[in-house]
């Protein structure tokens, strides 16, 4: 006999319901964090999704102004400047170089490299964060990238 | 409602962080949010630190909260919207996690009793379906099926008609049907 689908799908719900893993112990405890840190310390972690994806875009940027670069130098003298390319550049002004990012660009460039399989380059630009950032935030991804090298 | 300021000394209680106000909701509402982080949050997020997180925005709104829906439809609004961050942002985190990680945990996973590791291999299974579902989808069965709340209750707490919360429902349950075959069947 075909079992029925609504009782699959309860029997589904009941087995695989996650709540079970809250007990008074685990409010308790979130009510002590409350009171000895009354603010969320997650935002450290975001910190550095932001980061990462600030470099990402950043260097998205920085390509599409050097391609604008390039195409300003061979086009010929007369050929008039393309307006939309403009008003994306005014955005990329120069700013001061972001040490987290700085750092978030290494990690991310060793991850490039292993992914093609250049472990050497993916180990310099590790050792190079490694000597420019020693206590910098992204120890745990560049951790996490040298256990992959296998280094 | 009374706010910490620094210059108020921190105790072990809550009575330190806020007004009677704030633990008031707090008693009576932690084990309720903390079920509805671990059902909307699924496995993957660690139910305590995000009902933390939702506790501390809770207790820096709460002065604003004015009344004009029920107390338990903001908390679950503001859960709902907590979880649903910590999820995106955790999908995005696990993009940097490496092979070791995931050793670790079936190390970790090794010291479960059998049932504990049922279990967990049931959440699993289930949050695989629920988590291709959209976000309200997600919502309607958990707080249907895995809640068990009335219709009215659901409509309440999603702040939508009650009439179009057995729509939602009706829908959120063949898709999720559909995917559970696609499940089995991969």
């Amino acid at each position: 006999m075909t079992p029925d689908p609504e009782q699959q799908l309860q029997a589904l719900f009941a087995a695989g319901d996650p709540a079970a893993r809250v007990d008074e112990r685990m409010t308790q405890r979130v009510a002590a964090r409350l009171a000895e840190r009354p603010h969320s310390t997650w935002h450290l972690g975001w910190a550095r999704a932001v980061t990462v994806g600030l470099v990402l875009v950043s260097s998205a940027g920085l390509g599409a102004a050097a391609v604008f670069v390039a195409k300003k130098e061979l086009a010929p003298a007369k050929a008039p400047a393309p307006v939309t390319v403009t008003t994306a550049k005014a955005p990329l002004a120069p700013r001061p170089p972001d040490p987290v990012a700085l750092e978030a660009q290494l990690v991310r460039e060793a991850l490039e490299a292993l992914q093609r399989g250049d472990l050497e380059l993916a180990g310099a630009r590790l050792d190079q964060r490694q000597e420019q950032f020693p206590d910098g935030l992204l120890q745990a991804e560049a951790d996490a990238v040298r256990a992959r090298c296998g280094r | 409602m009374r706010v910490l300021s620094e210059a108020q000394p921190l105790a072990g209680t809550l009575d330190a962080v806020a007004a009677p106000r704030f633990e008031a909701v707090y008693r009576e509402h932690a084990m309720t949010v903390a079920r509805w982080v671990a059902r909307l949050g699924g496995p993957l997020l660690d139910v305590e630190d995000v009902t933390h997180d939702v506790f501390v925005k809770v207790q820096r709104e709460l002065p604003k909260f004015r009344g004009d829906a029920q107390l338990t439809t903001w908390l679950f609004t503001m859960t709902a919207n907590t979880v649903r961050t910590r999820r995106r942002t955790e999908a995005f985190r696990r993009l940097f996690r490496a092979p070791s990680d995931d050793a670790l945990d079936v190390a970790d996973e090794s010291a479960l009793a059998p049932e504990q590791l049922e279990r967990r291999d049931a959440e699993r299974a289930l949050y695989r379906v629920l988590d291709k579902l959209a976000e309200r989808d997600r919502q309607v069965l958990v707080l249907f099926e895995l809640e068990g709340r009335s219709g009215r209750e659901v409509a309440e707490l999603l702040q939508v008609k009650e009439e179009a919360v057995w729509v939602l429902r009706h829908r959120a349950k063949a898709r999720f049907a559909k995917h559970m075959q696609e499940e089995v069947r991969s």
